[in-house]
């Protein structure tokens, strides 16, 4: 039976730093600004970071691998161009959301097969995928000529993707979705090995090539649900609209806790990091901190709650070492 | 393997080129069919991607092909270095006229000062430049973003005089913070509402000009003040865009009114339908057009005024076939 | 990271070795044949004085990426860089301005450093809230708005050149000799690359690791803070939003030249390369005449089929 000693007490509270330092800001922010703490804005929380969340997911997959993806934010841009454009041409919603869907798909397959090709690590594919973002945001700029375009839509498919607690539900979903592929399927061990060691993973017989093309496609693939779901929020397309995307999606991965250098992770943990994220711009959004300021705060945030993380492993090793050599 | 990689390779490398030498190619056919005079025109703009840039930049096109010139226009991605850098190249390739769209005003004055020095003919397009050199632009053709502001602090003083309450709260959404325009837009404001007693609710809140981030700093000004707004202003057709779903999301549509400055398609239709209230002008079409035609005078030897002002004004209802639409 | 020889006659093999290069050389080649005002003793300044300037923190970064490190924060300190340049200059003069800009560069590194190295955050972290905060920090300390300055040695500075060659790239090949000979020749620089090989193996043979991966880390935040004062020196100027798109640029141009991400091997001679390829090929879809957009679109294409020839020359057996 476990005391309740500070010991405890203090491992207790640096195994969870990064939810303590959130909680702290919830708290004061509730208090500062009782609106904050609302039904209604909790979930506007999730559907302002819904987009982001999907593309992280995403993105999730191929961090694990040892990949990058930085192009998921132009394939954001152009898929939302592609879904509009067609809508406003008439096109049925159901086949839009598919010519979006496919682009994506589209862009994440040519990413994989050009990073599979020359065998490439992360370096082949930072920037690889680097290059891609540009040429694909060229690309979305082509046919809108660089105007946001006001969607004609009508309801249906489309209209609803975007609106309530649709966008919330997609979300969380997919997430579910991926979490369960990785942990429980015989695909997403076989992603894990390939991240930690992809020369064991390819003697052991596992197809490695297909296998890391599927990831980008994936990625591809949840940026462009992603730009549905946005497109959908604003009713329009904005063909810079995944600038900076990439970024964002690292952060919310990064904070989730998940590895940089691939071979373990969770999608669970990426959402957690964009909730993370979403609600500290919200508060400090509420808390009427401007935008200047708040990137400040953020980043410095973001520093704490991972060194508080970081240091907590670091002790929890060396205490385990100092276990065992005492009763070694 | 390797053989088939170095196909692929050459390929991508002539497609490459192929697309290099194509596009000019493009370009003096324009030119040509009309009455091409011979000269070509070189433009460096900051803002390339941004919405207002793309009107703007096909005006510059439209115009340049009509009066005979060739034209090129770069991306400077707001990195003055890069502008300034551009223009040394333009200049060394023999172009006869530039035009210089500022990605900011403080770092102006040494490319003002290089352009001067080359000697060829030049305007400066949009962005304002810095004060200490404002005589030294031959001419700049730019609207006066305060007097946009100030057109929209009187839009906000009528907008309480047919709409009488109690409070005069207004929910104010910005573009990006150190954008002159976002600067001057709000000291335009601010200088016709500081005597009455309309009340800005929110510190700034920038949205650099994303309908996206609009829709969500709209929906937290809801959250925030709920019930306490009266009015919402933004300050261009795509934040409008942004907060009004953020307000038709949350059902409050009708409960306060929206006066925006854009001339953007979904301005005009909630200009129709009543849902805004009004809008200010400032076309994109009118000061690329205008820029052209200024550096043509230039480039004949004729003068012209110094600032040509792009004129702004309020847009209502009844006003809407007189202005074009994008 | 061993490469696969071939065992052909040697031009073959140095082709295939140094295909970045290679693809330089004939690029330029085909634009001096193209259009003529390419390789005027004008335009070739021009590229030189240009690449300068984001060319120093390139350098540097080759170093932590051979250490196996990123700095993501890199644009962030250059952008505080060349504000804190111009408040100084304007308040205290240029002397002044200079050495505090230094410091602070230097200072923002170690802070870098010290996460990664200490704490051991992982780079990507640690650079992410770095870059977030400093760049909150250089709009807080303007309001957002661009400042500018009219300090005259700061102008005689920036106009100041040799035959068309200004300050910049003077200082570039300076910073080169010295990282070269850093890298080469002393302890330090050979334990970099000792720690960017193999951590472990590195700590476990004696090496300073942790000095190693915090060094390179104020040498960014230095170099970054001198790129900085040489952007100043050009457009006399300072505003948050500048220098956004250094920290890929300069990964961009290590990568190109051939520096594995990985680490433990490459150089800044390779950088020079990349850096090089870039502005020429910058330069060059200028002057074909290429607009806006499509200029990007070949950008992009000229990246990834660089990374691929070089990949494919060095194709690796395994997996």
């Amino acid at each position: 039976m476990r005391k309740l000693t500070s010991k405890t007490i203090r491992n207790a509270i640096r195994d969870n730093a990064i939810f303590i330092v959130v909680l702290l800001l919830i708290i004061i922010t509730a208090f500062i600004e009782p609106s904050f703490i609302t039904w209604d804005n909790l979930l506007n929380i999730l559907r302002q970071n819904a987009t982001i969340g999907i593309v992280a997911c995403g993105m999730t997959y191929c961090i694990i691998a040892g990949l990058f993806d930085l192009s998921v934010g132009s394939i954001v841009s152009l898929s939302g161009v592609i879904v509009i454009l067609s809508i406003n041409a008439g096109v049925p919603d159901y086949l839009a959301v598919g010519y979006g869907l496919l682009a994506g798909i589209a862009v994440g397959v040519i990413n994989g097969t050009l990073v599979s090709l020359i065998n490439g690590r992360s370096g082949e594919a930072f920037i690889i995928t680097y290059g891609m973002q540009v040429v694909v945001a060229a690309i979305a700029l082509f046919p809108s000529n660089g105007l946001f375009i006001a969607g004609r839509v009508k309801p249906g498919i489309f209209m609803s993707m975007g609106q309530g607690m649709t966008p919330i539900i997609i979300f969380l979903s997919l997430a579910a979705i991926m979490q369960f592929i990785l942990v429980k399927t015989r695909y997403g061990r076989q992603l894990c090995y390939i991240g930690s060691n992809i020369s064991a993973a390819n003697m052991s017989g596992i197809r490695v090539k297909p296998n890391r093309i599927s990831y980008f496609a994936i990625s591809g693939l949840m940026s462009g649900i992603a730009a549905i779901v946005l497109c959908s929020r604003v009713t329009s397309s904005n063909p810079t609209a995944g600038l900076g995307y990439e970024m964002d999606a690292i952060a919310g991965i990064v904070v989730g806790g998940t590895s940089m250098s691939g071979g373990s992770g969770s999608v669970f943990r990426t959402v957690l990091g964009i909730i993370i994220i979403g609600i500290m711009s919200n508060a400090l959004n509420i808390l009427g901190i401007t935008a200047y300021h708040q990137q400040v705060v953020k980043g410095l945030l973001i520093i704490a709650a991972v060194s508080m993380d970081i240091w907590n492993k670091r002790i929890k090793v060396r205490e385990i070492a100092n276990e065992k050599a005492y009763i070694g | 393997m390797r053989k088939v990689l170095a196909i692929v390779m050459a390929i991508m490398l002539a497609a490459i080129t192929f697309a290099g030498c194509a596009k000019p190619a493009d370009q003096s056919a324009t030119a040509d069919a009309a009455k091409s005079n011979g000269k070509k025109i070189f433009m460096s703009s900051a803002y390339y991607t941004a919405p207002y840039g793309a009107p703007l930049q096909q005006a510059v096109k439209d115009k340049a092909a009509e009066l005979g010139y060739e034209i090129q226009i770069v991306d400077g991605e707001a990195n003055a270095d890069k502008q300034l850098s551009q223009f040394k190249t333009a200049v060394a390739d023999g172009y006869d006229a530039l035009i210089y769209w500022p990605g900011d005003t403080a770092s102006t004055p040494p490319i003002v000062e290089y352009l001067n020095s080359t000697g060829l003919p030049w305007v400066a397009l949009n962005t304002m430049v810095d004060d200490s050199i404002l005589d030294k632009v031959p001419c700049m053709v730019c609207s006066d973003e305060v007097e946009i502001g100030r057109a929209l602090g009187r839009l906000i003083l009528e907008y309480f005089e047919k709409n009488p309450s109690d409070t005069k709260n207004v929910a104010y959404i910005e573009g990006s913070p150190g954008s002159s325009y976002t600067t001057h837009l709000t000291e335009g404001i601010n200088e016709i509402i500081a005597a009455s007693d309309v009340v800005i609710l929110n510190d700034h809140m920038y949205s650099e000009y994303d309908p996206s981030k609009a829709m969500t700093i709209m929906d937290d000004l809801l959250t925030k003040f709920g019930d306490k707004i009266d009015l919402v202003v933004t300050q261009d057709g795509g934040m409008f865009q942004g907060a009004y779903n953020a307000i038709s999301a949350a059902g409050k549509l009708g409960q306060f009114g929206i006066i925006c400055q854009g001339q953007d398609l979904i301005v005009k239709e909630k200009l129709e339908s009543g849902e805004l209230y009004a809008s200010v002008a400032q076309d994109p079409y009118r000061e690329g057009s205008l820029s052209v035609e200024m550096l043509d005078k230039l480039i004949k030897g004729e003068k012209v005024e110094q600032w040509v002002v792009n004129p702004t004004g309020p847009i209502y209802k009844a006003d809407i076939p007189n202005y074009t639409w994008f | 990271m061993k490469k696969h020889t071939l065992d052909k006659d040697y031009i073959g093999t140095f082709l295939i070795r140094n295909a970045v290069s290679m693809m330089l050389l004939v690029f330029v080649v085909a634009m001096i044949f193209t259009k003529r005002s390419f390789f005027t003793a004008d335009n070739i300044v021009n590229i030189i004085n240009e690449c300068s300037v984001y060319g120093v923190t390139a350098c540097a970064m080759t170093v932590a990426i051979i250490c196996a490190e990123f700095d993501l924060s890199a644009s962030s300190v250059f952008a505080w860089s060349t504000v804190l340049f111009v408040i100084c200059c304007n308040a205290f003069g240029i002397v002044a301005a200079f050495f505090i800009t230094l410091a602070s560069g230097a200072v923002m590194g170690a802070f870098n450093g010290i996460l990664v190295a200490k704490v051991r955050i992982p780079a990507f972290v640690a650079t992410l809230g770095t870059m977030t905060a400093i760049k909150g920090l250089a709009y807080v300390v303007t309001d957002a708005q661009p400042i500018n300055t009219s300090n005259e040695t700061l102008y005689a500075i920036g106009q100041f050149n040799i035959l068309g060659i200004t300050i910049a790239p003077i200082v570039f090949a300076l910073v080169i000799l010295i990282f070269i000979w850093f890298l080469k020749y002393t302890r330090f620089g050979r334990n970099i690359y000792a720690t960017g090989g193999n951590y472990e193996v590195a700590r476990l043979s004696g090496i300073n690791v942790e000095f190693s991966k915090f060094i390179i880390f104020v040498l960014l935040g230095v170099c970054a803070a001198i790129s900085g004062m040489l952007y100043c020196s050009r457009i006399m100027a300072g505003w948050a939003p500048y220098g956004g798109d250094l920290s890929l640029y300069c990964v961009a141009a290590t990568v190109i030249g051939g520096t594995s991400l990985l680490g433990g091997s490459g150089g800044v001679h390779r950088t020079i390369i990349g850096v090089l390829l870039m502005a020429v090929l910058f330069n060059a879809l200028t002057l074909l005449g290429v607009d806006g957009s499509m200029q990007k679109f070949i950008r992009g294409l000229v990246l990834i089929t660089v990374i691929m020839f070089d990949a494919m020359a060095n194709l690796r057996k395994r997996v």
